[in-house]
């Protein structure tokens, strides 16, 4: 990707602020252009009502099904609803499910896949089968299985996506930090005479975790996609939420009439779920100094 | 060997003026500065210097191999009568290979590990010249014959994974005669390999020479330099800084550089004396560390009894990785430990740090069976036996700098967990040759020396009583080495360390080592008081180790054994 070419004051070029830049201006548009979606995204799940005109329940029976108008300008579904408002609205479930889900998954693994590299014999390898049989079932499958089970609600939603990705992070986790553990610099710091805990809790654990957070960002995209599809398949998010899988789910109805419907919000899940993984990748990569 | 019959043959080379920098994206660096070369036919010309010399740049510069952001110049940059500085992408080509072979650095990397090593050889065989399918592969064979591979019908299928060392770098050496080409640059050819294998690659290099080949030679090695080269470039920060026939360059050495050079090399020769001329250590006060000075240098402070260990081999069977080992170290003593590769040297290093359990035997420490004791007694030991490995770079917690690294291991001596003063932290860097401006920099930031000097300065933080040094200079520049070497030296005086020093080198031994262990395959074949042990080796193995070590004598001058 070619380097975004910008210029700073000579002043400017030196010190700290000066590197600080050098090194942002290395950055690639696309990386800009992913982290500037998320910003938007951010905002609009804390402050919807600042990026739209209309409320998003608020209902135009003179303009219903209407395509791309300058008025309304991603269209309007079958009682008149602004989809640009809607989707801006919808973002803050989208979102906020999408990072609990990650938060859910994480918290899962982070013990099992710790336990799965460090405990005596008999639990590691317990808990690693457990890990496979697991990652035997698709996210989406053991997904469907827990939200079946807890009932139909936001919250669970999320939990059920965490649940359901949980597993591959786990495996993650153990494989990262038996790499940690067969280190180096870990033996070491045995041979040097630290004690157990404070070789776990000064090394292994620091560096275990170290490339979990780039990984945790591409995972809040997936998450997003997920629950979406949850939501689509009317398991998840019920309308009148705009949570995006259900405005997916609403627009499948009018697929030939209004197909801005279904190709608007699942233009946003993408996009969304496309930025974090665009950014997060880069950050992942320059984290192992690539 | 003479080499007078070829010195008045055809020039191949000429180069003058020869500068390469490269375009990076902190500016441009300039690593070659006005480089001069002239090949004769059946010349043999050694480059040497220590890494970073720009000796690799400069000889890939010849055969356009510099790299793709490289700026190669020269006034003369000439192969025969082939003006190298116009030649475009195919005559550089077809100069690689048909005119001038070139073998990499790394034997263990240049081979594609998924190729048998027949199509590694037979590549430029088909680049080059159209020859039939058994026509290459009767090439292939004679090929692998000359650089004296064994049974190379069977060898030419076997993948470089199956190779030993050796073999990989001799069939690294086929490729690049596939062709006969009248030049061969080999980069460092032996560096990593062990004093035997060592000993037969140069033979193959020998012959070639013998057979009329004119060889570049770049290497670090001295000894190796003096055995098989004619004249010698010395490279120091992309300059010749000397240059002659090998008798003026290491006999009567002009330069101050190549004077350090040439005393950087350990031998017997060179026991008792310094090998870096930096300035003589200021020695302090030889300090205590809790126990009273004991003199009864009659118990060892550590002993191994009869120790074992296997392991399970990848092919399920048990295979013994030191077997029945015994021997004692005793107060202020360096025991060496020598062997090549695979001999057991750094399991049994493991064995002794208990960070292995053994089969059988014991590690006694002040006879104490340690490694078995409960935990407590054991950090207690480990405080008392540090460490020093060949990596220093993978020993250090990525995420940390100096500073914190030796504090950690600070805060471990100083019980209930005080921290550690500055002060403390300065006097170890001072010990070990660093300052106060390498606290908050992090390893990979410093160089090799550095870092092996951060590594013994968080071995000595713990205030050992015994240090083991696991191939710890294998890794460095002989100029680096023997400052590490130095450093040693003056830390077991001022620290009254007995040091277990474990290495392939027997130079590094002999100069360094009091006692010296001699391994084979586990096994604990030759014991004995360094000076006999390498003048008069009683076991075979021993024999054959000192034979085959490329003798540099340089306590007079240069000088080359039969």
């Amino acid at each position: 990707m070619p380097a975004l070419k910008l210029s700073l004051p000579a002043g400017l070029a030196q010190g700290r602020l000066g590197q600080t830049w050098a090194s942002l201006s290395r950055v690639p548009p696309l990386v800009w252009l992913s982290a500037l979606l998320i910003a938007f995204t951010l905002w609009a799940s804390i402050a919807p009502a600042t990026l739209v005109a209309y409320d998003p329940l608020e209902t135009d029976l003179a303009n219903v099904l209407m395509p791309f108008t300058t008025e309304h300008w991603l269209g309007t579904d079958e009682i008149g609803r602004d989809l640009y408002s809607r989707l801006v609205h919808g973002a803050r479930e989208s979102f906020l499910i999408g990072l609990l889900a990650m938060l859910v998954a994480i918290v899962l693994a982070l013990p099992l896949g710790f336990l799965g590299a460090l405990a005596p014999r008999p639990v590691r390898h317990g808990v690693d089968r457990l890990i496979e049989i697991l990652l035997g079932f698709p996210t989406l499958l053991v997904a469907l299985l827990f939200v079946t089970l807890l009932g139909q609600d936001p919250l669970n939603v999320a939990i059920a996506v965490g649940i359901g990705s949980a597993p591959g992070y786990a495996r993650l986790i153990r494989g990262q930090t038996l790499l940690v553990r067969n280190s180096a610099y870990v033996e070491a710091a045995v041979a040097l005479g630290h004690t157990r805990a404070a070789i776990l809790f000064r090394h292994i654990v620091p560096n275990a975790i170290r490339p979990l957070v780039p990984i945790t960002g591409l995972g809040v995209g997936k998450a997003i996609v997920w629950s979406s599809s949850l939501s689509f398949l009317g398991l998840g998010v019920k309308p009148p939420s705009s949570e995006w899988g259900a405005l997916l789910a609403a627009g499948k109805g009018q697929l030939l009439e209004a197909p801005w419907l279904l190709v608007v919000p699942g233009t946003a899940v993408v996009l969304v779920a496309l930025s974090f993984s665009t950014l997060f990748h880069y950050l992942q990569a320059r984290s192992e100094g690539a | 060997m003479t080499h007078e019959r070829h010195s008045a043959g055809e020039t191949l080379f000429q180069v003058k003026n020869l500068n390469v920098g490269f375009r990076t994206p902190h500016g441009y660096k300039r690593v070659v500065r006005d480089f001069e070369l002239t090949l004769r036919r059946g010349e043999t010309l050694a480059i040497v210097g220590e890494s970073g010399s720009g000796k690799t740049v400069a000889t890939r510069a010849l055969i356009g191999l510099a790299g793709d952001n490289a700026v190669v110049a020269a006034d003369v940059l000439r192969y025969k009568d082939t003006d190298l500085r116009q030649a475009g992408r195919q005559t550089l080509k077809k100069l690689r290979g048909a005119q001038v072979g070139y073998v990499l650095q790394d034997a263990l990397v240049s081979l594609d590990p998924l190729q048998p090593i027949r199509n590694e050889i037979a590549e430029p065989l088909d680049a080059h010249a159209r020859l039939s399918k058994a026509e290459i592969r009767e090439r292939t064979i004679q090929l692998l014959t000359e650089v004296g591979v064994p049974q190379p019908e069977i060898r030419k299928d076997q993948y470089p994974g199956e190779l030993s060392g050796g073999l990989r770098q001799r069939a690294l050496i086929a490729t690049a005669l596939a062709l006969h080409p009248p030049v061969i640059i080999a980069d460092e050819p032996t560096t990593a390999l062990d004093v035997v294998v060592q000993a037969q690659v140069l033979g193959v290099l020998a012959q070639l020479i013998a057979r009329g080949t004119s060889l570049i030679l770049i290497s670090h090695d001295l000894a190796v330099v003096a055995r098989l080269a004619d004249r010698i470039l010395v490279m120091k920060s992309g300059i010749i800084v000397e240059s002659g026939t090998r008798d003026e360059v290491l006999g009567n050495p002009q330069h101050a550089y190549t004077k350090a050079l040439i005393q950087a090399v350990p031998s017997g020769d060179t026991r008792g004396r310094r090998l870096s001329p930096a300035a003589p250590a200021r020695i302090g006060r030889p300090r205590r560390h809790g126990e009273a000075a004991e003199n009864d240098s009659a118990t060892p402070i550590l002993e191994a009894k009869h120790l074992s260990k296997s392991f399970h081999g990848p092919d399920g069977r048990l295979r013994e990785a030191v077997a029945d080992v015994s021997f004692e170290l005793f107060k202020g003593e360096v025991l060496g430990i020598v062997g090549a590769s695979g001999s057991g040297k750094s399991t049994l290093a493991r064995l002794l740090l208990a960070l292995t359990d053994y089969d059988a035997g014991a590690v006694l420490y002040r006879g104490l069976e340690w490694p078995r004791a409960d935990d407590r007694t054991k950090r207690r030991v480990r405080g008392k036996i540090s460490v020093v490995y060949q990596d220093p770079y993978s020993s250090f917690d990525p995420r940390w700098n100096v500073g914190r690294i030796l504090e950690d291991a600070l805060r471990l001596h100083a019980e209930d967990g005080h921290a550690p003063q500055r002060a403390d932290l300065l006097e170890l860097l001072e010990a070990v040759g660093l300052n106060e401006s390498h606290l908050r920099a992090r390893p990979r930031h410093l160089s090799g020396g550095q870092r092996q000097r951060v590594a013994i300065a968080r071995a000595l933080a713990v205030h050992p009583e015994i240090l083991i040094l696991d191939e710890a200079v294998s890794a460095l520049d002989v100029s680096i080495q023997a400052q590490i070497l130095d450093l040693l030296e003056d830390l077991k005086a001022r620290y009254s360390l007995s040091i277990l020093f474990i290495s392939h080198d027997l130079g590094v031994i002999h100069h360094i080592a009091d006692r010296v262990l001699v391994m084979k395959d586990g096994a604990v074949v030759e014991e004995g008081d360094a000076d006999a042990v390498f003048h008069a080796p009683r076991h075979r193995y021993t024999q054959e180790l000192v034979a085959a070590l490329p003798h540099f004598d340089n306590s007079r001058g240069a000088g080359r054994h039969p």
